[in-house]
């Protein structure tokens, strides 16, 4: 049945008279004071609204600035804190948290949660375990993460930390939780004995479900077409020690043009940045862990800005370190500042090493490390072994070589230490210390600082 | 050489030109100070106290690891630091506040005549960041409850609300 009454014409929402039934003027004139009164509220309707959206901005503004005001202002120590000191502590408790503790922050108070929210270098990260065996719906969730990190920080660049884990560690894991909750490997579709051959766990636990979506949400940190890696500023990656599926490989081969650190565990080390495509020039800072052999440094030259460099060697007990060292050719380092250097030999041994803007050495070598033909580092630090054959002779070294050193640096050592006290004696007698040296400071054990007044001695 | 500070309580200190000159603050105001004493309104006697207890026992320490901010990542702290900061929450974070407000340097950056611009950006403020990370190992491993607990910090999210940021933070559930 037709309607005696205006329609309202909802593609424009104005009043139109079209369907009235009744013709001429006096309709007309009637017909118009409704259409302009109905106007005429329907303006006053959304006058109000808008009105009451500005209103709950309003509110919504002097909620926030009444948390920060009942924040700032309480007796409470921590609520003394102004918001830059408040981050610093935040991204201290990330750093050696899990980035995902990012949600305990969130959910401690509003003026926490309104503070994180709004500062997207706090969420400038995405930190992924990749455990044997995680179900979808778990890794679903760390999609979930994945995307919040990366729209939280608005276009910040990312530091990206991924860690597989190893067989070695799922079987531990594994293990432990077999022995605290019986049903869990009958719903892996394991047996006990399936622990002690890596192979069953490692077929079935390595199913392509799980692959897949690890790749799922490998794809959302690298971004379509690899993309996303242009947000990359550093990378720290733990490789696992199995072989990666093709799929995941390829996430990696896409080019990161901004990182300047890469961190690489495991692996083949240098041989792993081939794989992405790192512009080696912009490397600031490179850390890389070596446990099967020592690749080629020369491609160190390459890496033409890095200003820090942290170098960590293994070897097996029954190899010759030389064994693992392949060539002698030159390295030149015409930035580097920092050099740090662990593990159980000098990495450089067998090479010609140009360090021309070389600041600073932090040596946890056994053996120490001899400062080069070129090297003209003001600060060496020298982290002492415990044996104490080792203490003596590394001293002994680090006393005769270095004519550039200004501060000698040594640390688990004490000021009344036998060995440093003969070593300082006679190098004074031979005339054989650094002439440059002016300052050496011991570091005892408890962090402990103390001048050797060696001119003296 | 030494110097005098006076403190938001009034109390005089005199206090080694060398180690002084570790607090940026006051470093930048010795030059135009003369002999007069240099006031320092924001920080009481207790708090400078214990700063320079800091700064007298670091006095000696070499130059901190090259930092390039790029990420916090290490909390620990050294034996004697953490001595040193096992103090009751108010004072720990006035330490925060004033070691931020003083700017700390290391003194082998005095002494090595390390421009200005590099110590600020190397190391960060040494007592502060002692007591930075100190409060962030405080929160580590704890859930949000016990956080409120510890630093008396009132819920004010509704149980609505809490219940959303939960759900919108399901990742965090199985860490």
């Amino acid at each position: 049945m037709p309607s005696n009454h205006p329609q309202l014409d909802s593609s424009s929402s104005k009043l139109t008279a079209s369907s009235h039934p009744c013709s001429g003027l006096l309709h007309d004139t009637l017909g118009k004071k409704q259409h302009d009164a109905i106007n005429k509220q329907r303006d006053l309707a959304e006058t109000l609204e808008l009105w009451l959206l500005f209103a709950r901005a309003c509110l919504q503004e002097m909620e926030r600035k009444h948390n920060i005001r009942c924040f700032s202002t309480s007796r409470l120590p921590i609520k003394k804190c102004p918001q830059e000191l408040l981050l610093k502590i935040f991204r201290y408790y990330l750093g050696e948290s899990s980035h995902q503790a990012i949600a305990n922050l969130l959910l401690v108070c509003k003026h926490w949660y309104r503070l994180v929210m709004d500062s997207p270098e706090i969420w400038a990260c995405v930190e992924v375990d990749f455990r044997i065996g995680d179900d979808e719906a778990h890794l679903n969730a760390l999609c979930t993460y994945a995307v919040t990190c990366m729209r939280r920080s608005k276009g910040l660049l990312l530091d990206v930390i991924i860690r597989f884990e190893t067989l070695e560690d799922a079987m531990s894991r594994i293990e432990w939780l077999a022995y605290t909750d019986a049903g869990f490997l009958e719903e892996q579709g394991l047996a006990v004995r399936d622990i002690v051959d890596y192979e069953k766990p490692e077929n079935s636990l390595l199913d392509s479900n799980n692959i897949e979506s690890n790749s799922r949400l490998l794809s959302e940190i690298t971004g379509p077409q690899g993309l996303g890696l242009a947000r990359w500023r550093s990378f720290t990656v733990v490789m696992p020690d199995y072989s990666l599926n093709d799929s995941i490989h390829d996430l990696f081969r896409y080019p990161a043009p901004n990182i300047t650190h890469i961190d690489i565990t495991r692996g083949h080390g240098l041989q792993d940045l081939s794989g992405q495509q790192v512009k080696l020039e912009l490397v600031l800072h490179l850390e890389l862990y070596h446990q099967q052999d020592t690749p080629g440094l020369s491609i160190l030259s390459a890496c033409r800005a890095r200003r820090k460099l942290e170098i960590q060697t293994h070897c097996e007990d029954e190899q010759d370190p030389s064994e693992l060292l392949r060539s002698s050719q030159d390295i030149h380092l015409p930035t580097l500042r920092f050099l740090i250097l662990w593990g159980a030999f000098d990495p450089f041994s067998h090479y010609t090493v140009k360090f021309s803007t070389l600041e600073k050495v932090i040596a946890h070598l056994g053996d120490g490390w001899d400062v080069r033909a070129g090297a003209r580092p003001r600060i060496f630090h020298q982290y002492l072994p415990r044996s104490s054959h080792h203490r003596l002779s590394l001293l002994q070294r680090l006393f005769r070589r270095g004519n550039v050193i200004e501060a000698l640096i040594i640390s688990s050592c004490s000021p009344d230490d036998p060995d440093i006290i003969t070593v300082i004696r006679s190098a004074k007698m031979a005339n054989t210390s650094p002439p440059s040296l002016r300052y050496v400071t011991v570091i005892a054990k408890d962090g402990t600082a103390t001048p050797i007044d060696f001119l003296n001695v | 050489m030494s110097i005098t500070i006076v403190t938001s309580d009034n109390e005089q200190f005199c206090v080694e030109k060398l180690v002084a000159q570790r607090i940026a603050l006051i470093e930048d105001m010795v030059e135009n100070a003369g002999d007069r004493p240099i006031p320092l309104p924001n920080v009481t006697a207790s708090v400078l106290r214990k700063i320079l207890e800091y700064c007298e026992h670091h006095k000696n320490d070499p130059l901190p690891p090259y930092d390039d901010g790029s990420r916090s990542r290490t909390t620990h702290i050294s034996e004697w630091d953490q001595k040193f900061i096992t103090v009751d929450q108010e004072m720990l974070f006035e330490i925060i506040l004033a070691a931020n407000y003083l700017e700390m340097k290391p003194l082998l950056y005095v002494r090595l005549n390390v421009p200005r611009v590099q110590c600020l950006t190397a190391c960060n403020a040494v007592a502060g960041d002692i007591g930075c990370k100190t409060v962030a190992n405080m929160i580590k491993g704890k859930s949000p409850e016990e956080i409120r607990k510890l630093f008396n910090i009132v819920n004010n999210f509704t149980p609505e609300e809490e219940a959303q940021i939960r759900k919108e933070a399901e990742w965090a559930e199985d860490r």
